[in-house]
């Protein structure tokens, strides 16, 4: 009887310990999600597509604001000669060296927000996502702010994961911070909830105007004509190159123009067999990759909310791009045994990789081993006829439609994204500046590769808003890349097929 | 306790307050735990199940929602998604109760032989256990790699992690047949995979059940069944399987629960891809409640998750009643 009693204490131990470990188990995963693989976390960004930033290491981000007070005097006094002083003031201290020729500088934006009248003595929560890197950056902004509105107290407060849960939880119990950052997917959840605040009469009284963004990364923040977000930087799809390899093959990277110019190029840049092949094209089965194929290939992805991607020239757009596996000159990163294709650019097992600006302080991240690699950037090749588009992505700031202090949260949201904050944040190199008035800032002139990612300002759409807008983009991409883009990169369907079934997933997912 | 008829009146007044007391302290000694699970398990659940109703967002107070009935009961039965993720997890719990049992039942026969350094031994075996499904899967992840060290000691060449194809086709496709439906093509390679290593880290546990259960098995039985030439494998079929039936209707039901709700192995190696293969209602449910990657509808998701529940709900009363039953017979 004792062993009975034995057996059952054991029982109830383990019955106890059981789900316990469980609950460790399931308590620790949300966090281990961002990291198949185990890699950084930029392989969240760069397979999401929906941050805009990544982390970097070596940016020279310093800017202690030393000389802000000149700054202020800019802002309020007129545009066209004090800009330049403030760019001065910030350039000096990043370190960049940029400092001189930054001067020559006209850029800005038609706004001035000091003349937003701001609750005397508000108090502002400010909610950013990003590592250490990014907060420093956010922070730095705060300060300009709070140098220019010395009466207004911004506290900064970092979600580094899981931002988009923490904000939708902060909703609904109504503890959101009064200002936040929004990316596609929130704009979604909380734009037509009426949660988010307009943002027009801020915008009215300091007489900044939404078309000084580029349209489409202000469009989709935009509801019946009102706005609700103001994008505060983008990212866009590009070809980065590794030099070496070009040269190796004898390839000039700024040849390759065409669809069958790089489709040459990465058959000539392919070599080796085995585990030890160096491919052409790394690939990712993604629509925020290949999408914009089928756009420059003249034919739409949605229209009249119908999908019509699954016509014949988006059929050809989307086989081009499985053409590289077909050949063998390209592989998907995973079969790679690599976390994204940044990875599998880093480590020379792509000669070429799709990717944004992410990649660039990846890249130069010593831990990541590719700091000593030669890459050039050059806009996504078209095909014969085609027209150039490709993938842009946005994150904006935004703020609670219930803060207290609604005139200084949209004070902060307007000079955030003013001319004078993105300016200061263009030598970090993380992202480009919204504004179209900085495209022609003198550091594009020394850093090629951002000049073309800036370039594509121009000519990119947005993802999240031609996949569906931000309401049906999550079910829009699900289907595309789990119903199209997976099983023909797999080879488990045709093109033609997976896309009819994606087309008809698709247009299930509009209906809702 | 109990008090009788027969005790005489003030004795019966004093023990019916001494009853009192016992209970007022045994629920003042429960209270902190009633109190939470009434909060945190109860109330939300019942919360949980109002939400089923509603078209409720992952992301707003409840006053925007609309009450809409049975529809998204309706549409959970007719959402392809959830078809195939009730199909996936089914082959997963198949697949992983069974062998788990077994192999569980086999190592605590092993376990139970007098070894030398069986103490190491049992520690060893049991270690897989102890670590949380997120490191084991992270570890998994690599070991999975088409460069992998799986593929390196078998000598074969499989993306382990990215393999659509399922296994039943290898019977199908020499006799030509054509257009089965997915579910029975079997499990993918991809979900094998991660049945293996489930099994792997659970098998442990449950050897301890059994292990114990073992332990308790008179020795006597065995010396009688002996004397009437009943040694080993008879032994073991008419003695030991028997007397292990409790623990092994607890191991089956245990499993069974466990393996529907199969979640961070998912979450973190595979996010329900190749082609949907290793999609299960958990991930479906969480990605739909919370939005990520797809629309977030928290009522959708808590209609699922109801009808996941009363399914593991109605395979266990099934289990039990079986294995009840046959112990009954015995």
């Amino acid at each position: 009887m004792v062993s009975r009693k034995r057996l059952s204490a054991l029982i109830l131990v383990l019955a106890l310990i059981v789900p316990l470990l469980a609950a460790c188990g399931g308590g620790t995963t949300s966090t281990a999600t961002a990291v198949p693989g185990g890699t950084v976390p930029e392989a969240t960004a760069a397979t999401g597509g929906a941050v805009t930033t990544a982390p970097a290491a070596t940016a020279a981000t310093g800017g202690e604001a030393t000389a802000m007070p000149e700054a202020t005097a800019a802002i309020s006094g007129t545009e066209a000669t004090a800009m330049p002083e403030a760019t001065a003031a910030i350039s000096g201290t990043t370190g960049t060296g940029g400092g001189t020729e930054a001067s020559g500088a006209t850029a800005g934006a038609s706004g001035d927000v000091t003349k937003i009248k701001v609750e005397d003595g508000a108090t502002l929560r400010f909610a950013v996502a990003g590592n250490a890197t990014e907060q420093k950056l956010y922070q730095d902004g705060v300060d300009r702010f709070t140098k220019v509105f010395p009466n207004v107290k911004v506290t900064l407060e970092p979600i580094p994961t899981d931002y988009d849960t923490a904000i939708k939880a902060g909703i609904s119990g109504n503890t959101v911070q009064d200002v936040f950052l929004l990316d596609g997917e929130l704009m979604g959840a909380l734009g037509p909830n009426s949660q988010l605040l307009a943002l027009d009469d801020a915008l009215t009284a300091s007489g900044a105007k939404t078309t000084d963004y580029y349209d489409p990364l202000v469009q989709i923040y935009q509801i019946d004509g009102k706005t609700y977000g103001l994008p505060k930087d983008f990212n866009s799809l590009v070809v980065f190159i590794n030099n070496d390899m070009a040269q190796t093959a004898s390839i000039d990277p700024a040849s390759i123009k065409t669809w069958d110019d790089l489709k040459a190029a990465a058959q000539k840049m392919t070599t080796g067999e085995g585990p030890s092949k160096t491919f052409g094209m790394c690939l990712n089965p993604d629509i925020q990759r290949y999408g914009a194929a089928i756009l420059q290939n003249g034919n739409a992805i949605i229209q009249d909310n119908k999908a019509v991607f699954n016509d014949a020239k988006g059929v050809a757009a989307i086989d081009f791009w499985y053409g590289f596996k077909k050949d063998g000159t390209g592989e998907l990163y995973k079969e790679m045994g690599k976390g994204w294709c940044g990875e599998a650019f880093s480590g020379k097992n792509a000669a070429m990789v799709v990717e944004g600006g992410w990649i660039i302080p990846f890249l130069a991240d010593p831990a990541n081993g590719a700091t000593d690699l030669n890459y050039t950037a050059i806009p996504l090749p078209i095909p014969e006829g085609g027209k150039p588009a490709t993938w842009l992505f946005t994150n904006a700031f935004a703020a609670n439609a219930k803060t207290q202090y609604p005139n200084a949260a949209a004070a902060l949201v307007l000079f955030l994204t003013s001319a004078m904050n993105e300016k200061a944040l263009i030598p970090s190199g993380l992202a480009q500046p919204s504004l179209k008035s900085l495209a022609t800032d003198p550091y594009f002139t020394d850093n090629p590769v951002q000049k073309v990612l800036v370039e594509q300002g121009a000519t990119g759409q947005l993802a999240d808003s031609v996949l569906g807008g931000p309401i049906h983009k999550g079910d829009v991409i699900d289907a595309l890349n789990k119903d199209a883009m997976e099983p023909i990169f797999l080879g488990a369907k045709t093109t033609q097929d997976a896309l009819n079934e994606a087309a008809q997933a698709v247009d299930q997912a509009l209906q809702k | 306790m109990a008090t009788s008829a027969s005790v005489a009146p003030h004795r019966e007044r004093r023990a019916a307050t001494l009853a009192r007391r016992e209970a007022l302290t045994a629920y003042l000694f429960i209270a902190p735990y009633l109190l939470t699970a009434g909060i945190f398990t109860f109330g939300v659940l019942i919360y949980v199940f109002y939400t089923s109703f509603t078209n409720l967002t992952a992301s707003f107070a409840v006053a925007q929602a609309k009450f809409v009935g049975f529809n998204n009961y309706i549409r959970a039965f007719q959402d392809s998604q959830f078809q195939i993720a009730l199909g996936n997890v089914f082959w997963y719990f198949v697949v992983v109760t069974t062998i788990q049992t077994i192999g569980a039942i086999g190592l605590a026969v092993l376990l139970n032989a007098k070894l030398r350094g069986l103490q190491i031994y049992r520690t060893l075996l049991y270690a897989p256990s102890v670590a949380s499904a997120v490191v084991l899967s992270l570890i998994f992840l690599w070991l999975y790699l088409r460069t992998g060290f799986i593929n390196y000691v078998l000598g074969t060449n499989i993306a382990w992690l990215q393999d659509p194809r399922r296994i039943l086709d290898a019977i199908y496709q020499p006799l030509g047949i054509k257009n089965v439906p997915d579910f029975l093509r079997g499990p993918s390679i991809t979900w094998l995979a991660i049945m293996f290593l489930n099994i792997f880290s659970t098998i442990p546990t449950f050897m301890v059940m059994f292990l114990a259960a073992l332990q308790d098995i008179p020795g006597h039985l065995y010396e009688a069944a002996a004397l009437d030439g009943a040694t080993g494998l008879r032994a073991f079929w008419s003695i030991t399987l028997p007397l292990l039936r409790p623990v092994i209707a607890l191991v089956v039901i245990l499993g069974t629960i466990g393996t529907f709700l199969v979640f961070a192995q998912i979450a973190i190696m595979t996010q329900g891809g190749p082609l949907r293969t290793t999609l299960v209602p958990l991930y479906l449910i969480y990605q739909k409640t919370l939005g990520t990657g797809t629309q977030a509808e928290a009522g959708f998701g808590a209609a699922m998750a109801f009808i996941l529940a009363f399914i593991i709900i109605t395979i266990t009363i099934i289990q039990r009643r079986y294995i009840e039953s046959s112990t009954q017979q015995s």
